[in-house]
């Protein structure tokens, strides 16, 4: 494997390797951002996204591809590709249903890389962008804590949201 | 959302950081990528309008002529060979006052000689006939102890070529347009 060729040739058994034991970890991301981005955003500006919509859904749907790597919790014979643009499409569905501007295409779900029954056995499937850009924005204020702390202080502050009746969120 | 839930919404947080920073990267290197493009077609265009401002000005009467000037030709040194000296003087003469067929003729009759050399390859610039021309360039240009060797620099390749290919085109224009064409004899 010519892992240092200019030309990367990963493949996606390599880049589950490499991510499950920690190891080139940001060259892994930049081939999967470089082969799958386009995907996801002409998927989200289809589906009356905005290119800032279309960053913010790949983010996250990648970050939590990886981490389904390092869980160990990813099925290795499907394409991590189908993976993302899976998770992709769905968190941004919720997003939508959220928006209450949803509209179901049936084109959307014959897509070559969607495969719903990946989502059955995934967690977080219900994830939406306003959760993830509140956790984000909670996360950034609570960084400079020790890590336990962190933890705790999340924990918190997500338990008193869900016993409050929260606000309504904006975007 | 318990605590575990938390614990890994934490870990993809991280992850999240390390595709920002891979993300921020990416559009680094495509700025760069960018400016570079648009540097390289800058020089290139720059590089285009100098080669097309030389392409024009550079006359080639005028470039043979200096060609004439630089010949190691003198009259009243050369006592021995006063013939061959005077009908190199016409040839220069010839070639001075364009008339490249005159210098051909008179070349025809000189014996060899490292000015004929020269002169044949100025005549035969002057006469759009590049292939015998480029037969004298070559053959000065790699004979060292050849006394006009060190006129074959880069700058008159550089002017040899650009006539080359402006001779060329001139050419190519003249048929396109259905023009009788007829150079300076």
């Amino acid at each position: 494997m010519s892992f240092f060729s200019t030309q990367s040739n990963l493949s996606s058994k390599d880049i589950v390797h490499f991510v499950s034991q920690n190891i080139h970890l940001k060259k892994c991301v930049r081939t999967l951002y470089k082969e799958n981005y386009t995907l996801v955003e002409v998927m989200v500006l289809k589906m009356y996204g905005t290119k800032l919509d279309a960053e913010d859904v790949f983010r996250y749907a990648l970050s939590k591809v990886i981490w389904l790597i390092q869980e160990g919790i990813i099925d290795d014979e499907i394409e991590l590709r189908t993976y993302i643009y899976t998770l992709s499409r769905k968190l941004w569905v919720n997003t939508l249903k959220k928006k209450n501007n949803y509209t179901y295409y049936t084109s959307d779900s014959y897509h070559e890389n969607f495969n719903a029954q990946l989502l059955e056995n995934l967690p977080f499937n219900e994830d939406d962008l306003y959760l993830h850009r509140e956790f984000s924005e909670t996360y950034k204020n609570c960084k400079p804590l020790e890590k336990r702390v962190l933890i705790d202080r999340l924990f918190q502050y997500w338990k008193s949201k869900t016993s409050s009746s929260l606000p309504k969120m904006s975007v | 959302m318990d605590i575990n839930e938390v614990k890994d919404r934490v870990k993809i947080e991280q992850n999240r950081e390390v595709i920002d920073t891979v993300q921020k990267q990416l559009l680094r290197e495509r700025l760069v990528k960018l400016l570079f493009s648009i540097l390289t077609k800058s020089i290139a265009i720059f590089l285009l309008l100098i080669f097309f401002y030389f392409t024009n000005t550079l006359q080639i009467d005028q470039f043979i002529s200096d060609g004439v000037n630089k010949a190691y030709i003198d009259l009243e040194r050369v006592d021995k060979s006063r013939l061959i000296t005077f009908s190199l003087e016409g040839v220069a003469s010839d070639l001075k006052e364009g008339n490249y067929s005159g210098a051909s003729k008179i070349l025809d009759e000189l014996p060899s000689s490292h000015h004929k050399d020269w002169f044949v390859l100025l005549t035969y610039l002057g006469l759009n006939d590049f292939n015998t021309a480029e037969k004298y360039l070559t053959k000065i240009h790699s004979q060292t102890d050849h006394i006009y060797h060190n006129e074959i620099d880069y700058e008159f390749c550089l002017k040899y070529h650009v006539i080359q290919v402006r001779s060329f085109y001139d050419q190519d224009n003249n048929h396109y347009l259905g023009k009788s064409y007829t150079i300076k004899k």
